[in-house]
């Protein structure tokens, strides 16, 4: 199950969600919004995606995953918009038959979300400054 | 030829707008596409050398003809972040 939101995500119920009999393990990963990145200072972010395209491509790392391990369930869910600190942008929770399989499908997961997948987030300071992320921009603050 | 481009991110908020017009003397490769935007963006161009395109929903690499009806995006680098 793959979703694109501008709701809060309900981790426990995501975590529920994949929960299956043949499943021994779970595992949930979450990314929230840090307060400081580097020495800078991050009030809140703000997450856009090319929504299409970034469903197209989390459609595809959900059949990637299905076709390296023994997925049972897997639910992937990125947040869209504006997000304060300790707020959770991301949510990847996957069930398999045993936890190394279950631990490094979810690890494949995040990895190549943060990889593929047409979302960007602006970062905005409490003094409303505000700027795109993008790695290796000539602007660009270390990313997150 | 005639491309429409699609902008997200820093490029949407530079450019002010979420589609751009390219227009060039015959057929046009994304490689081709991204010297025009270079010249048009010049304070952009690191950026646009760290950027992707994509054709549908689709990455296409640099060496992609443009057909009449594709549908093109610039794709700046995504959020990233260290492991």
């Amino acid at each position: 199950m793959i979703r694109l939101t501008h709701d809060e995500i309900d981790h426990a119920q995501l975590t529920e969600l994949v929960r299956r009999p043949g499943c021994g393990a779970v595992v949930t990963f979450l990314g929230t919004v840090r307060d400081i990145t580097g020495d800078e200072v991050t009030e809140s972010l703000d997450y856009e995606a090319f929504v299409p395209m970034a469903e197209a491509k989390m459609r595809e790392l959900e059949s990637d995953a299905r076709a390296r391990w023994p997925v049972g369930e897997v639910a992937l869910v990125h947040r869209l918009g504006l997000m304060k600190v300790g707020e959770i942008s991301v949510a990847i929770a996957v069930s398999c038959p045993h936890r190394a399989q279950a631990f490094d499908a979810c690890r494949y997961l995040i990895d190549r979300l943060k990889e593929t997948v047409p979302i960007w987030k602006r970062d905005i300071t409490p003094e409303g400054a505000s700027q795109w992320m993008h790695p290796t921009s000539e602007a660009g603050r270390p990313s997150s | 030829m005639r491309v429409e481009v699609s902008l997200f991110a820093r490029f949407r908020d530079h450019a002010g707008c979420d589609r751009v017009t390219f227009e060039l003397p015959g057929p046009m490769t994304i490689s081709s596409l991204r010297q025009s935007m270079f010249d048009r963006w010049p304070e952009l161009e690191q950026l646009l050398r760290s950027s992707l395109f994509a054709v549908g929903t689709e990455y296409v690499t640099d060496d992609h003809l443009i057909a009449a009806n594709d549908v093109i995006a610039l794709i700046p680098p995504v959020s990233g972040g260290m492991k």
